[in-house]
């Protein structure tokens, strides 16, 4: 399977914060879903990939190519929205479009009005004046009419209604239909890739958790539910985070079938959600 | 590259219509009063090299290089820009400051006294060694560590004159200018004036040149 985007042990250090032996691949065509805490590197992932920051080492490739290389080749195939979108305030959203679309060889002019209508954007407006909503929508409008091959969403939804979360991904599943092009999606609200991720990766404090097909993540990981007395310290190693209360522990195991080995008939095992996985995985070794 | 500075000519529209003109027409106004050609061409150059800055200035509260480093553009098509438009600005308003400070009534400008070979060469070298200077500071430190950087440089500079003045050293200003004036003059009169006129050129490139690396070196590094 081609490959849109391979990191390998990339590394990038701040003072107070190390993003280290950062690894995975999303395949051409799928949706990946980078989750995490706040803070735990998500955007300094994406800024790399964008060139925004600079690595300290490893090795970025996007459409099987360095991406510092080939910068500008690989960059007009790729649509960004950033956390915080940088326009310039004041300036209206027909103005801020004849600044970005002469970039790109492949801008169709009639999608972006087809999607400036749809998303019911006044183009006369000032960017300032926009609400939040609607101006992730300018910017996804944006990124979405250079025919881009790969979009990358730093946080689009944080802060947002969930109508215009839905309509997102509603936009994103469009998106891939072809299969030929993907989408890498930053968030700490898991919900939000539950309904649309086919690839879901996990960082924490600056270190890939694990990178995973998300269907093979929610059938193989469980939550498991027992008393008390099953809590010995193997078994606690056993789990990726547990939770102890009065009448019983609650606990999240990546092996569904080793925890029904172990326990049997004594726990109940319900399947994750990709909150209780984050939830448990930022919480390894505590008792929550 | 083109696309880079019609972002930057749109973002900075209403700036250089609202200031950037109107400053022009004015140090062109006020260039039509003075008699001393020199006064006119020093200042001139170093207001109008300013108001591209000031547009660069304005990036930064909109954190406008994240934008430009997300598009399809490498760091040194960035940089490369930034010269190219504050020169495009630059030049225009040279030409705007000084069509007012000759059509201007009662000006005590000629036209021969301004727009001739050697004068133009002097006001680009003026501009060159403002913009060579300042652009690259302002790439490295934004527009307040930049204005830091250079009130550090007048306070040292303000030290340096009084210890002049104190003669605890002998560091002479007005020599070390005179001198500079003399070597000019020695290689105009050793060059002949195509051939001083040439090593002006030369200068021009090579500052703009040298800057414009230091920029690049400066930006290829810089988290954004």
């Amino acid at each position: 399977m081609e490959n849109v985007l391979e990191i390998k042990d990339l590394r990038k250090d701040y003072e107070g914060f190390t993003l280290r032996d950062v690894s995975f691949s999303l395949p051409r065509g799928f949706i990946m879903g980078l989750i995490g805490p706040n803070g735990a590197g998500k955007t300094t992932i994406i800024k790399l990939i964008l060139n925004v920051v600079k690595k300290s080492a490893g090795e970025i490739k996007v459409f099987g190519a360095d991406s510092l290389e080939n910068e500008v080749v690989v960059k007009s195939r790729i649509g960004f929205v950033h956390d915080t979108p940088f326009f310039y305030e004041y300036l209206s959203l027909k103005q801020l479009k004849a600044t970005v679309a002469p970039f790109y060889k492949n801008w169709d002019d009639d999608l972006f009005h087809r999607l400036i209508r749809e998303f019911d954007l006044p183009l006369k407006k000032a960017f300032s004046k926009l609400s939040r909503g609607m101006k992730m929508k300018f910017a996804l409008a944006l990124a979405l009419s250079h025919r881009a091959d790969f979009i990358i969403l730093d946080e689009p939804t944080s802060g947002l209604d969930p109508v215009f979360g839905r309509e997102l991904l509603g936009r994103l599943s469009e998106f891939i239909q072809d299969e030929r092009k993907s989408v890498l999606f930053s968030t700490h609200i898991t919900s939000d890739l539950e309904r649309i991720a086919d690839f879901i990766t996990f960082i924490d404090q600056g270190r890939i958790v694990f990178s995973s097909a998300k269907d093979e993540i929610l059938e193989q990981w469980g939550v498991v539910k027992g008393p008390n007395e099953l809590l010995s310290e193997d078994n606690k190693d056993f789990f990726r985070g547990f939770r102890k209360r009065e009448f019983g522990f609650e606990a999240l195991c990546s092996s569904v079938s080793e925890a029904r080995r172990r326990f049997g008939q004594r726990v109940v095992i319900e399947k994750p959600s990709l909150e209780d996985i984050m939830f448990y995985m930022t919480r390894r070794g505590k008792d929550a | 590259m083109g696309s880079l500075i019609l972002k930057d000519l749109i973002f900075n529209k209403k700036f250089i219509l609202l200031i950037g003109i109107p400053y022009s027409i004015y140090i062109g106004w006020l260039g039509s009063k003075v008699v001393s050609l020199r006064e006119f061409t020093a200042v001139g150059a170093f207001i109008i090299c300013i108001v591209p800055l000031l547009c660069y200035a304005r990036e930064d509260k909109f954190k406008g290089s994240v934008l430009s480093s997300s598009l399809p553009v490498t760091r040194k098509d960035i940089v490369l820009s930034k010269y190219a438009t504050s020169w495009l600005l630059m030049i225009v308003f040279y030409l705007l400051s000084t069509a007012v400070a000759l059509v201007f009534p009662g000006s005590k400008l000629s036209l021969q006294g301004v727009l001739n070979i050697k004068m133009i060469l002097i006001y680009l070298l003026l501009l060159t060694l403002f913009i060579s200077i300042l652009l690259p500071l302002l790439i490295w430190f934004g527009m307040v560590g930049s204005f830091v950087f250079l009130i550090s440089l007048q306070v040292l500079g303000i030290i340096t004159l009084w210890l002049g003045s104190t003669k605890l050293t002998k560091v002479s200003l007005k020599g070390l200018i005179a001198g500079i004036g003399s070597f000019f003059a020695a290689l105009n009169s050793h060059l002949g004036v195509v051939g001083y006129q040439i090593f002006l050129l030369g200068i021009i490139l090579l500052l703009n040149f040298v800057s414009f690396k230091c920029s690049e070196f400066i930006f290829k590094r810089k988290e954004l």
